[in-house]
């Protein structure tokens, strides 16, 4: 599979027609499974936060703290070091140029020699990472360490992974964790993606709950004199005023996943009032969505390179102000202002606050915040599994601690100066050298510390916590769900339904045969198969 | 006719007399090419050590394979696979619209680079010749994402073109969108990528002629076009047969990246092909014994359109890829 | 009795004798066809190069791709080449190039001639087994199975070794081989001659433009490849340059089934613009095929001239 999967993310995550949680599987002997919450909370770590520098702006209720200064002082959080020498083989996925490597690179001595151990990393570029890893685990040549993302699990991995990888259960359950401080201080949310089977077999990498928002130009917004909606007809007068092709701007990318969101989604999967599982596909809110945005669509308020489903230079054309409102990761954001900031430092991005349709309450339905899971050999001995431990708790330390700073940005003077306000940033040896690597074998929770950006770490944290309050743990959260083989096509055969309407190419009224045909296609067995599954967890 | 001597059949090796000797005759055959043999051995080492060895693993195509548990720890389960690809709709509607693109690129895509090869090989100005041929191929080495970027950037929606059409009050054309133009458009892709690069084989084709000839058919009276007919053109068939042969063999096959990224312009019903839909339903979260099977039914088909396409040459006079 | 003669240039300032003088309208749509040609491909080259020299501020003016000037920068090729691991990969490269290009040659070459003589003892069925590689393809999880049982992992012959024979190259090769008059051969092999004084003689001189040809697809392939080194190396050390420059091009990129979230990943936020690197990294991958490419052309001159067959 020699692919360059560039802009392959709208085609597969994109429309919600059912949730993959972890992978699908093959076969038809093979009818998936899902894990009871009983079982679940046996083999959970405790949750013991611990914070080493006081947020400016508080987590509300549980949202991400921001941070709009860098701690001056930092804190030892780990006092010895983890490793009792020797060489510790690990791999992580990369999803930047490779840094030099061992021998090379004065930042991976830095840290080893803290670490008391000599990491080897082999990096492998992350959208090929299943790959390689199906094929290391076929031929049980993992590595000692790891990592791996959440969102590239190889095929049929729940059936491998008790073969190839050693259960940490007995190392970390329940209060077992408290021997790694700083993996305790990691929420239990983030946890759930590390069990298998009904055991724990790996250490979470945490992420936000909340994927992607709707993001605008508001330096722009203001030039035109318009405000972000607050309702559906809101969005559509919006995208009207400040739609103009003849001037080469359109108003809007592609937005489809945040306008069923704006029409009150309850998730992939949900329970309706009369407690039966139901797939977004069937709500009236996919329904209305799609009716919406089809209007976008023939109004031709969409960029026609998101027509055409050619997504290569969105972030250009957002910059660019061609395009004034799209939806991306909340990653983007501050990607979007390091590149554009220093030639355009007039540059306004915000996260568009969340509305629903009817200028009601919104909601917004969260996924499991784990990006990354990083798991041990089978065949390490119990001394050794610690020692790895250790490390993996050392990479989780949070921002205030001379682990987070050592990680991040290697030797203050070195590798990294801070500015006039204290923020760090890496210096040209800095970001020759330094990747997230180390970084990857665990993090802290969620927190917001681009001290170097304070509008944003305030904008961001508004956003947050309002989307927070709203956040909506649809029945599948948490469980990790593995669907039968026969239905892998569904997802995609409906998303390329949907297309078809959105873009004009099929009459409208066809989305009134959506469900139905869905349900036909293999929906109801599916529906059976997550009813069972959502039952046995207790749901 | 001077042409003849280079489109004429060999006859079958004279070889060496035969010994005296009344040994069966395959030991004498043996005994006469053991030399040619000595040189094939090592292509077949490799091709049996590191392709048929692992092609044995294609059996998994047959099993419920989990790759953890191995070929021999997986249980079998026959046609299973199968079944779930050939009774599949989706199946036959993505295997005719890859047929259709397969027989429209032979008319409009295959003709390219052999012309292209033609109008270089024709240039009188060697300086002109080395720059046309020293820059064609170029193209080639975009990846299919740069090219659909930087068609979508020219006649796309939001195109120069349309731009242009834009601020000068007409109404922008809109081509890269339409499903009826689809066609034309993958192919032109093609052409506008691959033509210069695929041209090479033809020219080394072309370098075989013999010089001489033109000028011994010129001085017979054949003018221009009956010199490209019965001289060119005859050192440029056995090639052409075995390219058009070969690529009967990728009938099923397309392309990937093309297709997919170009699926939400235009809609799977015009752009789903046999790879896309064996990615989306087996690959892209799930078993590698569906893409073994998958691969497997690919190949059975290539296989039989070789071997129709390698008889149908021989019928025509042509040695294909394998003589009778 | 036979002689081979390749003229030593392809100038040929002049029209021969023989040819008659072309038509007006043929020279005009023939001129027409070049320039249309030549356009379609210089332009694009034209936009990649210029994008690879573009400043941040002006990718983002044109939004995209920039078609005219708009401010030059060579920072994407500094930031390329400034990375350590970028020098060496272009050494691991090259040596992976040459020695898997002389290797496949050769062995392509020997078996193609091989394959090539009418009636030889069992060429058909191994000429099949050849062209069933190109149909049936084997899986990635049994190649790699075996590469580890060979204990070839993380070593420079698992790039070459694997895809060290292509079925398309040794069908075409063999190919031109048969088509070379049967009459040199055999009246080189009456002479005395044995069969790999014959390819390298006889055949092989008639054979440059394909044989040139052949090895060139075979290093524009190690050149280009990067999965195998992905898949079969473990230390970023031993990295060809194209799998060091694809961490470049997929900078930035969605991946397969990732939620959108995981570009909060990228710990880098470099101030050269993305675009520009992807396309210094196309430029970087031509450089080479263009330098290399003149030797090949060569062989490419009309006339290769096969005298006195016989009488």
């Amino acid at each position: 599979m020699i692919l360059n999967r560039r802009g392959f993310f709208s085609l597969t995550a994109a429309v919600g027609g059912t949730v993959v949680v972890g992978c699908g599987s093959s076969a038809q002997q093979h009818t998936g499974s899902a894990l009871d919450a009983d079982a679940l909370s046996r083999v959970l770590p405790a949750h013991v936060p611990v914070e080493f520098a006081k947020p400016d702006l508080p987590g509300v209720g549980g949202s991400a703290p921001g941070y709009l200064s860098f701690p001056r002082e930092l804190v030892a959080a780990v006092k010895d070091k983890p490793l009792k020498g020797g060489e510790v083989t690990a791999m992580t996925p990369a999803f930047w140029p490779v840094p030099p490597g061992l021998g090379e690179n004065s930042y991976y001595d830095v840290v080893n020699e803290r670490l008391g151990g000599v990491v080897k990393f082999d990096l492998v570029q992350g959208s090929d990472y299943a790959a390689k890893l199906a094929a290391l685990m076929a031929a049980k040549q993992v590595p000692e360490l790891t990592v791996m993302p959440t969102f590239t699990i190889p095929p049929r991995f729940s059936e491998g992974v008790g073969e190839v990888f050693r259960d940490l259960t007995d190392f970390l359950a329940g209060d077992k964790v408290k021997d790694y401080p700083l993996l305790a201080n990691i929420p239990t949310d983030a946890w759930n993606a590390c069990v298998y089977g009904g055991r724990l077999y790996g250490v979470p990498f945490p992420d936000k709950l909340f994927p992607e928002a709707l993001f605008y130009r508001s330096d722009l917004f203001e030039q035109l004199g318009v405000e972000p909606p607050k309702s559906a007809d809101e969005f559509a007068a919006l995208c009207k005023e400040i739609n103009d092709p003849a001037n080469n701007r359109w108003a809007v990318g592609d937005v489809f996943r945040s306008v069923v969101r704006m029409f009150g989604s309850p998730g992939d999967w949900s329970r309706d009032p009369s407690g039966k599982v139901v797939n977004v596909i069937e709500t009236e809110a996919y329904t209305e969505a799609v009716k919406f945005t089809r209007g976008l669509y023939e109004a031709g308020y969409v960029h026609p390179d998101l027509v055409a489903g050619t997504t290569t230079r969105l972030k250009e054309l957002f910059a660019g102000g061609q395009m004034l409102i799209y939806q991306d990761g909340l990653g983007a954001w501050r990607e979007a202002l390091a590149q554009q900031r220093p030639t355009n430092p007039g540059f306004g991005m915000e996260a568009m606050p969340l509305f629903a349709h009817d200028g009601g309450k919104p909601g917004y339905p969260v996924s499991p915040p784990t990006a990354m899971v990083t798991l041990i050999r089978k065949d390490v001995p119990d001394d050794r599994v610690r020692e790895l431990l250790g490390v993996a708790n050392f990479a989780a330390a949070p921002i205030g601690t001379e682990e987070h700073f050592l990680l991040r940005y290697g030797t203050e003077g070195k590798h990294s100066a801070r500015d006039a306000s204290g923020s760090p940033d890496l210096n040209e040896l800095g970001r020759k050298e330094i990747t997230l690597t180390y970084g990857f074998l665990s993090g802290p929770p969620d927190a917001i510390v681009e001290t170097q950006y304070p509008d944003y770490v305030e904008s961001l944290h508004g956003w947050l916590s309002d989307a927070y309050e709203h956040q909506i743990k649809p029945p599948t959260f948490g469980l990790r769900i593995e669907e039968p083989a026969e239905h892998s096509k569904l997802p995609k055969q409906f998303e390329d339904r949907t297309n078809d309407i959105l873009r004009g190419r099929t009459p409208v009224d066809q989305v009134g045969k959506l469900a139905e045909d869905w349900r036909k296609a293999g929906g109801d067995e599916l529906r059976e198969f997550y009813d069972k599954a959502l039952s046995d967890a207790g749901r | 006719m001077p042409g003849a001597d280079l489109l004429a059949r060999p006859a079958p090796a004279a070889g060496r007399p035969a010994p005296p000797n009344r040994s069966p005759r395959w030991v004498r055959r043996l005994r006469r090419d053991w030399v040619l043999l000595v040189m094939v051995a090592p292509a077949i080492l490799l091709l049996a050590v590191f392709h048929y060895v692992p092609l044995l693993g294609n059996v998994v195509a047959f099993q419920d394979y989990s790759p953890y548990v191995g070929i021999a720890g997986s249980p079998w389960i026959g046609f299973t696979n199968f079944e779930r690809i050939l009774t599949d709709p989706g199946f036959w509607d993505a295997t005719v619209n890859t047929l259709t693109i397969t027989a429209f690129q032979l008319v409009f895509y295959f003709p390219v680079p052999i012309g292209l090869a033609l109008l270089v090989h024709s240039l009188l100005s060697p300086r002109l010749r080395m720059l046309v041929q020293g820059v064609v191929y170029l193209p080639h080495f975009f990846s299919w994402v740069l090219v659909i970027t930087l068609f979508q950037q020219m006649i796309g929606g939001a195109g120069v073109l349309n731009q242009f059409l834009r601020s000068h009050g007409f109404s922008p054309v809109d081509v890269m969108t339409d499903p009826d133009l689809f066609l034309v458009l993958v192919t032109a892709q093609s052409v506008w990528k691959d033509a210069g690069w695929g041209a090479i084989v033809f020219l080394a084709a072309l370098s075989t002629v013999d010089t001489s000839l033109y000028e011994a058919a010129a001085v017979d009276g054949a003018g221009r076009w009956r010199r490209l007919w019965h001289v060119t053109l005859p050192a440029l068939i056995p090639v052409v047969v075995l390219l058009l042969i070969l690529r009967l063999g990728e009938a099923l096959t397309v392309g990937f990246e093309q297709f997919l990224l170009q699926r939400d312009a235009v809609g799977a019903a015009t752009a789903e092909v046999l790879d896309t839909y064996v990615y989306f339903t087996g690959v892209v979260n799930s078993d590698f014994a569906y893409a073994a099977a998958a691969g497997l039914v690919k190949g059975l088909v290539g296989l039989a359109l070789v071997l129709a396409a390698n008889k149908v040459a021989h019928l025509a006079g042509e040695q294909g890829v394998y003589s009778r | 009795m036979t002689t081979v003669r390749t003229p030593s240039r392809p100038t040929r300032p002049t029209r021969p004798a023989w040819e008659e003088q072309p038509t007006r309208l043929g020279q005009a749509a023939k001129g027409v066809l070049v320039g249309v040609v030549l356009l379609a491909v210089l332009f694009p080259l034209w936009v990649v190069v210029l994008t690879s020299v573009s400043t941040s501020a002006a990718i983002t003016r044109a939004g995209g791709l920039v078609v005219v000037p708009d401010g030059i920068t060579l920072a994407a090729y500094a930031e390329l080449l400034s990375g350590g691991t970028v020098t060496r990969s272009v050494l691991v490269s090259t040596g992976i190039t040459v020695v898997g290009t002389l290797f496949s040659t050769i062995v392509t070459l020997l078996a193609a001639y091989g394959l090539s003589r009418p009636g030889s003892f069992a060429h058909r069925p191994l000429l099949f087994a050849v062209l069933l590689t190109f149909l049936f393809g084997p899986g990635l999880i049994p190649t790699y199975l075996l590469v580890q049982s060979l204990g070839l992992l993380d070593t420079y012959a698992a790039l070459v070794l694997p895809g060290a024979v292509a079925a398309f190259n040794l069908v075409v090769l063999r190919s031109f081989f048969m088509n070379i008059p049967q009459d040199l051969v055999d009246s080189a092999r009456i002479d005395g001659a044995n069969d790999f004084r014959v390819l390298t003689r006889i055949v092989l001189p008639l054979s440059k433009g394909v044989t040139a040809v052949i090895s060139l697809f075979y290093a524009v392939g190690y050149w280009n490849a990067f999965f195998n080194a992905f898949l079969y190396l473990n230390s970023t050390d031993k990295w060809p340059l194209q799998l060091v420059l694809r961490a470049y091009v997929l900078q930035g990129q969605p991946i397969p089934g990732a939620s959108p979230a995981d570009s909060t990943l990228d710990g880098t936020g470099g101030l050269v613009a993305t675009l520009a690197v992807k396309m210094a990294v196309v430029v970087i991958a031509v450089v080479p095929v263009l330098a290399v490419y003149p030797f090949v052309q060569k062989h490419f001159t009309k006339g290769v001239i096969v005298g006195a067959i016989k009488g």
